[in-house]
C-alpha cells in the first residue's frame, strides 16, 4: 500500500514538473517576407510599380522573430545594424511590419506597440475578434501540418488574408497581427505581402517575455483617431 | 554713358529675379510633383496591399525624405 501511496506521489511531481516546465519554456519562430509584384499589371502607373517593386526588393532583407511561451508571445522585426540595399528600400519595406505584437492569454490582451509622431504607444487591439474560416486544404511547412484559414475584410476593397497554422503546437499566436487560430501561425499572405517561417526552435537563453514600454497606452480607435487627424494634411483626397 | 549704365543695371537686375523666380516655381513644382507621387504609392499600398493609415502616411514621409529636390538652375 505504501509502495502504492509512493508510486502516486512520484507520478503526481514528474507529473507537475513536466506541467512547470512546459509553461516556461520558449520557443522561437523566424519569419521572412516577400511582397508579390508579379500581379501588378500595366495599367498601374510606372512611378507607382517602381517604388512598389523598391518595396519588395527591401522586403526580402527583412527579418522577424516571434517568442512565445504557453502564455504569452511577442512579434517583432529584427533589428539589422547593416543591411547590403539601398537604405530606402529597406526602410520601406520595414513599413510592411505594422509593429512589435504582444499578446497574452492569461489577461486576453492584445497590444500593438508602435512608434509613431515621436511617441511610442502601447495600443490595445481586440483580443480574438478575427472571423476566419477554417479550410480542409493542408500542406506541411518545416515538417509541420498546416491547415489553411482564411479571412475576409476592408470597405473599399476586399482584403483576402490566408493562414497556414499548425494544430501541432497549440497555440493562438502568429506574425504581424494575424493570429487568433487553434494553432500557432507559419505562413501567411495578405493580398500578396507573405511571411512565411523559416525556423522554429527552442530559446535556451531562459528569459521571460514581456509587455514593450510606450509612452502611451491607447485604444485602436483613438490610435486611428489620432493617426487621422495628424495625417488629414497627406490624405487629403 | 549714365543712361547706357542703368540700361545694363536694371537688365542685371531683371535677369536675376527671373532667375530667382524660376528656380523657385522650379522647386516648388518637382515638391508638389514628389508629394503627390509619394501620396500616389501610399493611395496603392493602402488600397491594394491593405496598409493602414499610419503605415501610409510613414510611406509617404519616407518617400518625401528621399526626394531630391536639388537646384534646378544648376542642374541637379
Amino acid at each position: 500500500m505504501n509502495i502504492l501511496k509512493f508510486t502516486f506521489f512520484f507520478s503526481f511531481c514528474l507529473l507537475s514538473i513536466n506541467n512547470l516546465e512546459g509553461q516556461n519554456k520558449i520557443t522561437l519562430v523566424t519569419y521572412k517576407m516577400t511582397l508579390n509584384t508579379q500581379q501588378l499589371n500595366d495599367s498601374i502607373e510606372p512611378t507607382i510599380k517602381n517604388r512598389v517593386k523598391l518595396m519588395a526588393a527591401g522586403a526580402e532583407f527583412i527579418e522577424c522573430e516571434l517568442k512565445f511561451n504557453n502564455k504569452k508571445g511577442m512579434f517583432k522585426q529584427v533589428v539589422k545594424m547593416e543591411v547590403d540595399i539601398n537604405p530606402i528600400s529597406y526602410k520601406l519595406a520595414s513599413v510592411l511590419v505594422r509593429g512589435n505584437f504582444y499578446k497574452s492569454i492569461e489577461d486576453s490582451t492584445k497590444t500593438l506597440n508602435k512608434e509613431f509622431s515621436g511617441k511610442t504607444y502601447n495600443i490595445s487591439l481586440p483580443f480574438d475578434e478575427s472571423h476566419w474560416i477554417i479550410t480542409k486544404d493542408t500542406k506541411r511547412i518545416n515538417d509541420y501540418l498546416c491547415y489553411k484559414a482564411m479571412m475576409y475584410s476592408g470597405s473599399k476593397k476586399k482584403i483576402e488574408t490566408i493562414a497556414w497554422f499548425t494544430p501541432e503546437v497549440p497555440v493562438p499566436f502568429g506574425p504581424n497581427g494575424i493570429d487568433g487560430l487553434p494553432g500557432l501561425v507559419l505562413e501567411t499572405e495578405v493580398n500578396g505581402l507573405v511571411f512565411y517561417a523559416t525556423r522554429v526552435r527552442e530559446d535556451k537563453t531562459n528569459g521571460d517575455i514581456e509587455k514593450p514600454m510606450a509612452n502611451e497606452e491607447i485604444s485602436e480607435e483613438e490610435f486611428l483617431e489620432m493617426v487621422k487627424s495628424k495625417t488629414s494634411y497627406i490624405f487629403e483626397r | 554713358m549714365r543712361k547706357l549704365f542703368s540700361i545694363f543695371i536694371l537688365t542685371v537686375f531683371m535677369a536675376g529675379n527671373l532667375n530667382a523666380f524660376t528656380w523657385t516655381r522650379g522647386v516648388e513644382e518637382k515638391e508638389a510633383d514628389c508629394v503627390d507621387s509619394a501620396r500616389a504609392v501610399a493611395f496603392f499600398l493602402m488600397d491594394y496591399y491593405g496598409l493602414t493609415d499610419e503605415q501610409g502616411a510613414e510611406i509617404v514621409l519616407i518617400l518625401i525624405e528621399d526626394c531630391d529636390l536639388g537646384d534646378p538652375i544648376m542642374g541637379n
